[in-house]
């Protein structure tokens, strides 16, 4: 082969590597909750500037407004929390994190231990190890999810091929899916640190009636009782601080709270802490009304969501030793967040303001 | 494994990386060693299979290999031996169960008191393929066309060099195993155009025969709640995916030889290009036609007895039917085989059976024929003669694939007469009955579109064109914008993976 073809082979494998990963980049895919924007934001982040990790369900990423927080006090606790974020992820999450990051506290959302194998969904898998960088930690996630899902009665797919590579199963939206944004293949990153934002929910009101609420414990399923309790041992080891939240919402049925109570049972036998804020008096204490802050009965809108990081944001600075960055200029990005955030409630209000109009 | 597989391509990229990086004289112990690990993915009970296939027609060849050739008789026991053994497994393990099925009724009808149990046996992977090519290796010592390997491991590389153990071609001792065991140098040309005949492969398995497999799939085994022109287009589609998915790993299986420097030889030349049924089996499977042409076509007409056969027809049947009947038993013969070797079912046997007919039919008829068209004032050699030919003989094998297809020859045959029967088509919303066959518009667009590519490569090639050499002496960016284009079909286009619907991401109210 002369030095010519060698030439021309190099670069047309160099050619073909950055076309396999723009291919890959347009095929991937970003769900309606911008699941790949929060975690291509999380790896833009500077190394080791986030003091916290909150992780969890919608039940997180509704709630905590890391914004808000680093206003009052300073302190990034960024929000990874993801719909129907797996509990079975969260060690894993707390890998990934600490390989960019160190932070000195995670928080987690508990409302992830009533998932059972049973009914246990693809995309909630999907939506976290998909957007997560290819990696033996990322690996070992997608194994632990679907061991998990094997343990059920459920629609995931075993295929591990495809939860490694997703181009394996996103090539087939060019039926349909693809649009002109996608084939930019520019890579879209959370603005508001994590807070998860949509038109037509964040600013809605639906007014809640209470609900029977109880502190008896029930038992949560064996499956992810032995998930919390592998959890709680990786969080054993970590050099960290980690609180539990059970976030405030108009469950269901007394089941439901059964096993959040059992859930919180267990992680307070182990010496962790948990914040069990779905009582009527928590929820009086935080200010939360059912009558204006929640956009359905498990969720907290714009209004609620102040109100709850308010009270989380003094709780955390009362209990762990955070350091205020607000005056630093690595950490003008946090700054701005701010900024973005209420210049996109604004624009929801303007849009709401003028639906209403017409 | 699949050759649709990232563990494959996977295996390929160590197995050709090591080829090129020991020393020549040690390549084929590579490949050896690749093979069989190759064909244990499958499993470690299918390998007996293959090394007892493997040691049984080396023996069998180095006895043969001590007589001398006037000694036919002891070498034919040697050989009828052999085939009985390995034909035995064949029959065995892939046809045991057809026959005991088929066989109970009878004895129920005759009162016996026995039945054939059915039995769960695996089939061992390409066991079809490396009897046939092992057998073929046996009598041609048996004819001492060549000498036998004395080497075990040479042999054992003949008969798992792993590309072709999957899906053929069934290759000739001669022509292959000299390639297997001469070292070879990289070279960069035969690199380049075996990547691009494997991503040729993968574009007709992929993309073609696995889309058209989508609505075959899906009218096949419900045929009677779709009218004729549905049906039509379902048969039309499995003709297709059929011929892409076998020409396709064949061009996959030839691509990997190549990149190793080793050609195999062609088993497809544009089939559906066939002008008659016989042509159509000349260019279709090509390395099974030919075994069957010289391991039994040849020795049953060159028979004595179909000597004596034709001596009797010349002397009560004047001109060319006179000449012709001693053919027509071995060509039924053959027919047959070709039929039950491709499986075990009334659908294999009566595919057999109907080409055999065809062609029988066409050799009694063909003076009848050729006074039709001088008296007609048919030109033969014009161009919509041919088109003519071409559609006819596509159209008669159309039929035959789908009597095999279909979930039985009963089946087959009213999937056949709703096609040919323009008054059980509904015109009625076409177009919206159309995309109710599995695919919707987009997949049907991409299947028209790969056809039309398909169709358009075939006949660049069937005048001469050679597609690769012709790519190559563009300029470079039309050459690298192909390359990207076919990569980026088949990687998008292809039908793989766990599959994608939009409505999985709606966000659940958890």
């Amino acid at each position: 082969m002369s030095e010519q073809t060698k030439k021309r082979v190099i670069i047309f494998l160099a050619v073909l590597v950055l076309f396999l990963v723009y291919m890959y980049r347009v095929f991937d895919l970003e769900d309606d909750e911008k699941t790949s924007a929060l975690f291509d934001g999380f790896y833009s982040e500077q190394e080791d500037t986030i003091d916290g990790v909150y992780l969890g369900t919608s039940a997180a990423n509704r709630y905590w407004i890391p914004s808000d927080a680093f206003e009052k006090y300073g302190m990034t606790v960024y929000n990874l929390g993801t719909a129907s974020q797996p509990l079975v992820l969260t060690k894993y999450l707390m890998k990934e994190v600490q390989k960019t990051q160190d932070p000195k506290l995670y928080i987690v959302e508990l409302r992830s231990a009533l998932e059972e194998p049973d009914g246990f969904s693809e995309t909630f898998i999907r939506r976290v190890t998909d957007n997560m960088k290819l990696s033996f930690n990322r690996m070992d996630a997608i194994n632990a999810a679907l061991k998990y899902a094997s343990k059920g009665n459920n629609t995931v797919t075993q295929d591990r091929s495809s939860y490694y590579l997703s181009f394996l199963k996103y090539h087939a939206r060019w039926d349909g899916d693809i649009d002109l944004f996608d084939l930019t293949a520019i890579e879209t990153r959370t603005r508001y640190k994590g807070y998860w934002t949509s038109t037509g929910k964040t600013l809605r009101t639906e007014p809640q009636t209470e609900v029977a609420r109880t502190s008896a414990a029930g038992s949560m399923n064996e499956y992810t009782e032995d998930v919390l309790k592998d959890l709680l041992d990786y969080c054993d080891s970590l050099d960290a601080d980690v609180m539990f939240v059970v976030s405030p919402y108009y469950p269901d049925s007394l089941t439901e709270q059964y096993v959040l109570n059992d859930a919180a049972k267990i992680v307070k036998s182990r010496g962790y802490p948990v914040l069990e804020l779905n009582t009527s008096e928590k929820m009086k204490e935080i200010g939360l009304s059912g009558a204006t802050d929640f956009y359905n009965s498990r969720h907290v809108n714009w209004y609620g969501a102040t109100k709850f990081t308010a009270y989380m944001t003094e709780y955390i600075h009362k209990h762990y030793d955070l350091a205020d960055h607000r005056k630093q200029k690595k950490y003008e990005s946090w700054n701005q967040a701010a900024g973005r955030l209420k210049a996109r409630i604004e624009k929801i209000k303007e849009k709401n303001d003028a639906k209403q109009a017409e | 494994m699949s050759f649709i597989s990232g563990e494959f391509l996977l295996f390929v990229f160590i197995t050709v990386s090591l080829y090129y990086i020991v020393p020549r004289r040690f390549q084929w112990v590579l490949l050896l060693l690749a093979s069989y690990s190759f064909y244990l993915f499958a499993g470690v009970k299918p390998v007996i299979f293959i090394v007892l296939t493997t040691v049984t027609t080396y023996l069998a060849g180095r006895w043969m290999g001590r007589f001398a050739k006037n000694e036919k008789k002891k070498k034919k026991k040697i050989l009828v031996a052999l085939l009985l053994i390995n034909f035995g497994i064949l029959l065995l393990l892939k046809y045991y169960n057809f026959i005991a099925v088929n066989i109970n009724p009878i004895f129920r009808i005759f009162e016996y008191d026995v039945s054939m149990p059915l039995v769960n046996m695996m089939l061992p992977l390409g066991i079809s393929f490396y009897t046939f090519q092992a057998m073929g290796y046996a009598i041609d010592i048996y004819r001492g066309k060549y000498r036998p390997e004395k080497n075990l491991a040479h042999f054992a590389l003949f008969l798992s060099f792993f590309p072709q153990v999957i899906q053929g071609p069934i290759s000739r001792y001669d022509q292959l195993a000299p390639q297997l065991l001469e070292g070879h140098r990289f070279d960069y040309e035969n690199m380049k155009f075996g990547i691009q005949l494997m991503l040729w492969g993968f574009f007709k398995k992929m993309v073609i025969a696995d889309r058209a497999a989508i609505v075959v799939n899906t009218v096949f085994p419900l045929y009677y709640g779709y009218d004729g022109s549905q049906i039509f287009v379902a048969m039309f589609l499995y003709a297709i995916q059929i011929y892409a998915d076998f020409s396709g790993g064949i061009d996959i299986a030839r691509g990997v030889g190549q990149i190793m420097g080793i050609d195999m030889i062609q088993n497809f030349q544009r089939p559906y290009f066939g002008t008659s049924v016989p042509e159509y089996w000349r260019r279709w499977h090509m390395s099974l036609t030919n075994w069957m042409r010289d391991y039994v076509f040849f020795p049953l007409t060159l028979s004595k007895m179909s000597n004596r056969l034709g001596r009797w027809s010349r002397k009560r049947f004047k001109g060319v039917i006179g000449r012709q009947i001693p053919a027509y038993l071995p060509t039924f013969v053959v027919f047959f085989l070709i039929g039950v070797w491709h499986g075990a079912g009334w659908g294999y046997v009566v595919f057999g059976f109907y080409n055999g007919v065809i062609i029988v039919l066409g050799m009694v008829c063909q003076p009848l024929f050729s006074v039709m068209n001088r008296k007609l004032r048919v030109n033969e050699k014009s161009i919509p003669w041919k088109v003519w030919q071409v559609v006819r003989t596509f159209l008669i094998m159309m039929v035959g694939k789908t009597l095999v297809r279909a979930n039985t020859v009963k089946a087959g045959l009213a999937m056949t007469l709703s096609a040919f029967d323009i008054s059980s088509y509904d015109f009625c919303n076409l177009p919206h009955r159309m995309f109710h066959m599995g695919v919707d518009f987009n997949q049907a667009l991409i299947l028209c579109t790969s056809c039309i590519i398909l169709f358009f490569v075939s006949f660049l090639q069937e005048n001469g064109i050679e597609i690769r050499n012709t790519i190559a002496r563009q300029r470079m960016r039309w050459r690298w914008l192909i390359y990207f284009l076919a990569i980026a079909a088949v990687l998008v286009f292809g039908v793989y993976g766990p599959g994608f619907s939009v409505g999985e991401f709606i966000y659940r109210n958890f």
